[in-house]
């Protein structure tokens, strides 16, 4: 799902749901500025192919974890927006507990190898 | 003169035919299209070179609806509702039909001498076409693919072997009646596709668009 140099399949797979929910943890969002979105705090390393964030969204929403609403924008143009559902909060949490249990394995051992 | 109304009309049309026919995912699609475009433009592109690279980033219809189609069960589908309603469909079958077909088994295995069949082969032949008549009601709780997978291909290496042995020794004793290989290869191919099958439905749930 995403054009990225740095990261592998699998951490690419592992990462869009997490990313999503924490994205639409903000506040509620549609499809084109959750994508501008995370390639602009990923510095352009993440980018998502456009139409494949759909079927993702859509997949999410089905599993309950977000739902969403068809809306007019300030410049008059409908979009969906989504937003995160109880279920995903408590989803976004056990993601962020979870990574930063790898993160914080990783940065120790990091340290360990460079003392 | 480049026509950015009429070319999204055939965007769309052209969605269409790749067979993304639900009209929700299009108009989420078209909207992201005409924020893509605007976005080129701003960047400097003109209308006509905007929209083909946002028509590009966007992805062809056909993958496109192949991702949706891996969606597009999970969520709408009752499962467990539907699941239940088989179960009992199943039972039913089952509490009709499960007397008369243990009744054939056991003049199966009564007769199994006078009609040259093995016991043990029926008795297992019989088990595999069990398990598969029940697996509707077992199906919920089948969490492992291996444990129908292994079941059915235990039971057509051992009809195999059987037939093998039985072709290789005496033909004037052969023991392995034919009935009886059509019964196991029927229970073997009925468990190792429903190993296969829960497979799949564990490959489609676990899948991540990448």
């Amino acid at each position: 799902m995403y054009r990225a140099a740095m990261l592998t399949k699998e951490l690419v797979a592992a990462s869009t749901e997490p990313l999503i929910l924490s994205l639409l943890g903000e506040g509620e969002s549609y499809g084109y500025a959750l994508i501008q979105k995370v390639k602009k705090l990923s510095g352009d390393k993440i980018e998502w192919t456009d139409g494949m964030l759909y079927p993702v969204l859509h997949r999410m929403e089905r599993r309950g974890l977000i739902k969403s609403r068809w809306a007019e924008s300030g410049t008059g143009r409908k979009r969906k927006y989504y937003s995160l559902k109880q279920e995903g909060k408590t989803a976004m949490a056990k993601h962020h507990e979870q990574w930063s249990l790898v993160h914080g394995v990783l940065a120790g051992l990091r340290k360990e190898n460079y003392v | 003169m480049f026509d950015l109304e009429q070319s999204i009309a055939d965007w769309r049309r052209q969605m269409l035919a790749a067979g993304i026919k639900a009209p929700a995912p299009l108009d989420e699609l078209e909207t992201h299209l005409r924020d893509e475009t605007e976005q080129q433009i701003k960047s400097g592109s003109n209308e006509q070179q905007a929209f083909a690279i946002a028509v590009q980033r966007i992805g062809q219809g056909h993958v496109l609806k192949n991702e949706f189609k891996k969606v597009s069960w999970i969520g709408q589908t009752p499962f467990w509702p539907v699941m239940f309603a088989l179960s009992a469909f199943a039972f039913l079958v089952a509490a009709l039909f499960f007397p008369l077909f243990l009744g054939i088994a056991f003049i199966f295995v009564v007769t199994a001498s006078v009609w040259e069949i093995s016991p043990l082969i029926t008795f297992v032949s019989i088990v595999a076409i069990s398990v598969f008549i029940f697996l509707p009601i077992l199906r919920p709780r089948v969490k492992s693919w291996l444990l129908p997978f292994v079941f059915g291909l235990v039971v057509l290496v051992s009809a195999a072997g059987a037939f093998v042995y039985d072709l290789l020794g005496d033909f004037d004793d052969i023991y392995f009646h034919p009935y009886g290989l059509i019964l196991l290869a029927i229970g073997a191919s009925l468990c190792l596709g429903e190993g296969l099958a829960v497979k799949s439905r564990r490959q489609l749930l676990a899948t991540s668009v990448s």
